[in-house]
């Protein structure tokens, strides 16, 4: 931690014994490394812990719990050929290069390249965040009065709300976001996944069967023709995000060497919490039980039937929702810098999107991405016909997304046979066979995005093809290009943008961490 | 096709320092009284809610709506578990149809993701047979409106689980 006097950052406090020709006082020597020692450094666990928070909560292990021990199955196979290409490929490229998947991309392919996958992945979380503050919403009204969650006003308001305090909360700068998500990691996804857990072990120390068969002739799910093929491959999509958070790889103190511990540890994290508590939920509740929950809160509501806790249900609630948004603030700060980045050094945005409040913190592009938001939540809330088909929105952001895993497996290829020397903190192992596995899987999720769900009505694989394929055209490339062909020379680095210079600040290797 | 970077001259990425935020103890302390604020509001309410459902008529549904689960083979559900996560009205089950859906259709298909990558997947059919029984029994007048959104349903052999069916 560094201490307070940290704070006050003294000019005179470098070392003037020098001129005094007398060595220097401890309480000297304290200012001088105090003095130089940066403060705004994010620790390696916290990052780990903003990647895990990204990408994982207990949302998911309801609906995964049904499969019983079959879940293992589902989470590891994606693990294999998505988690751990995108992880381990992240971790090399930015142990080697800064600024996140743009530099990743435009080093690798070429500028416009980057440019079309920093805004996939930014696009993408516009129809992300109704999504995500519809189900805190909805586990707030489970708790309180679940009417509500039909409530349109109410939604609005919560969502309206809660995604504006969380732009203000990621315009404070990276640490900030880092501290709050961290804390929601842990309280709101780290110890209630524990004692998930914790309960169905000792449900099982007491002597209960297992509701879910624990075998190995369960290991695998029910094969059941093509639907099973959906089935894991979406479920590859369950660790989209991992690479997400390499743009503040500038904020740790030793980018190089703490960004690949950093995304070591989230993947075992994202492991553990997207396994364990499914497997303690299927222990406890038979899948037939699990199927008559309306909602997340009501199976853990379930969950806690089971052993007279009901009172947890409400406190379960909060933890949730601390997760979500803890989730929501990385992705408010991450894509965003990367399209700053861009629009920065490339002139792909106007001016006026390029601009920094006094954190260093791209506030009007934050700005922008909320009044879409904020229309598209709008909608959501109060148009029964838009939530109802909202699914229709998270199917094509998918495929925009995906697009952005296939530059990035391109471009990690590129780069280690055209800068084979680049310096690099770490090395993924086989490298091209990761990267033509992550290169595969992405086609495969996004192959499958085009086979229409059971939500879709009219069951027409060519309206659905034209629907998810127009979407994808307007929003991964129509919408892109625009801002390519319209850019302007004079938008680059331009002068009058305002905002302060981020100097660049080589921090000591003296073990001050502030956490 | 190289870009600028902030890499440092032994070529790997170097520190970056922000504009320091000295309010970020405010925040900090903001988030947490918020969070103590609405966990004492959730509790309170949730009581509240729950002491407020007819306990009568919940055991009374409970039990009809455990027997119902039995006639099509859907493993039996301790009846103070219905009683407790159902209530008297159905809780989140029987707010309205348009929830109703939403839950239905979100919760009993989606993927195995929690964030971004969250999307449609299979649905399980056997989890609509007891959903239905689940609205016959605590909210019939929905009864219709279910049944339709279950026929709007692109249900064969690409969208369902039908071995569990």
């Amino acid at each position: 931690m560094a201490s307070s006097t940290a704070e006050s950052g003294s000019s005179d406090a470098s070392v003037t014994t020098g001129a005094r020709g007398a060595p220097p006082t401890r309480e000297e020597m304290r200012a001088a490394i105090t003095a130089r020692t940066p403060k705004n450094y994010i620790t390696w666990l916290m990052l780990a812990f903003m990647i895990t928070s990204s990408v994982a909560s207990l949302r998911a292990a309801p609906t995964m719990a049904v499969y019983g021990l079959a879940a293992v199955f589902l989470y590891v196979v994606p693990a294999i050929v998505f988690l751990l290409p995108t992880s381990l490929v992240s971790a090399e490229l930015a142990s080697g290069w800064s600024g996140g998947v743009y530099r990743w991309v435009a080093d690798g392919i070429s500028k416009p390249a980057g440019f079309l996958a920093i805004w996939c992945q930014f696009a993408m979380t516009i129809f992300y965040y109704p999504s995500l503050l519809g189900y805190v919403a909805s586990t707030f009204a489970y708790v309180i009065n679940p009417s509500l969650a039909s409530n349109g006003l109410y939604v609005a308001i919560v969502i309206v709300v809660l995604f504006w305090t969380g732009v203000w909360v990621s315009s404070q700068g990276t640490k900030t976001v880092a501290g709050l998500s961290s804390f929601g990691l842990i309280i709101g996804t780290l110890v209630p996944g524990a004692l998930l857990v914790i309960l169905g072990l000792v449900f099982l120390g007491e002597g209960n069967t297992s509701a879910a068969p624990m075998d190995a002739s369960h290991l695998l799910p029910q094969w059941t023709g093509i639907a099973s093929l959906v089935l894991v491959v979406n479920n590859f999509l369950s660790y989209a995000g991992m690479e997400m958070n390499a743009v503040h790889v500038t904020s740790l103190r030793k980018p190089a060497k703490e960004f690949p511990r950093a995304m070591f540890l989230a993947i075992g994290l994202v492991l553990l919490i997207f396994i364990l508590p499914a497997l303690a939920i299927s222990w406890v509740i038979p899948a037939d039980q699990l199927s008559l929950t309306a909602g997340v809160m009501q199976a853990f509501d379930a969950f806690f039937a089971n052993f007279g806790v009901s009172w947890l249900t409400p406190i379960l609630g909060l933890m949730l929702i601390a997760a979500s948004l803890g989730g929501m603030l990385t992705w408010l700060a991450g894509p965003s810098k990367g399209l700053l980045t861009v629009a920065r050094e490339e002139g792909y945005l106007p001016p006026f999107l390029q601009k920094l409040n006094k954190h260093g913190v791209q506030q009007n592009i934050l700005v922008s991405q909320g009044l879409m938001t904020t229309v598209i939540a709008l909608l959501y809330a109060f148009i029964p016909n838009v939530s109802s088909s909202y699914w229709i929105l998270s199917v094509i952001t998918t495929q925009v997304y995906l697009i952005m895993y296939l530059l990035l497996f391109v471009a990690a290829v590129r780069l280690r046979r055209t800068k084979p020397d680049h310096p690099r903190g770490y090395r993924a192992p086989a490298l091209t066979l990761l990267c033509t596995v992550g290169f595969l899987a992405s086609v495969a999720a996004m192959i499958i995005g085009f086979v229409p769900p059971a939500q879709f009505s009219s069951g027409s694989g060519g309206v659905y093809l034209l629907i998810v394929g127009g979407g994808l055209g307007v929003v991964g490339i129509l919408v892109p290009a625009l801002f390519y062909f319209l850019r302007k020379p004079h938008w680059k680095n331009p002068a009058n943008v305002g905002g302060p210079e981020e100097p660049l600040v080589d921090a000591p290797a003296d073990g001050h961490e502030e956490a | 096709m190289t870009t600028t970077s902030t890499n440092g001259p032994d070529g790997l990425p170097q520190h970056e320092d922000e504009p320091g935020d000295s309010r970020r103890w405010i925040v900090y302390t903001a988030a947490a009284l918020l969070a103590v604020a609405v966990g004492v509001l959730m509790a309170v309410l949730y009581n509240s809610y729950h002491a407020n459902q007819d306990r009568e008529l919940a055991e009374e549904r409970a039990a009809e709506l455990h027997a119902e689960f039995e006639k099509i083979g859907i493993t039996a559900i301790d009846e103070d578990t219905i009683v407790t996560v159902l209530g008297s009205d159905g809780g989140g089950f029987c707010t309205d149809t348009v929830a109703l859906v939403k839950a239905t259709a979100n919760l009993g298909s989606g993927n195995g993701a929690s964030g971004p990558g969250n999307r449609p997947s299979v649905v399980d059919e056997r989890r609509l047979a007891g959903d239905r029984l689940v609205v016959q029994v605590y909210c019939p007048e929905q009864l219709d409106e279910f049944d339709a959104y279950v026929d709007s349903l692109n249900l064969d052999e690409t969208t369902t689980n039908q071995e569990n069916s």
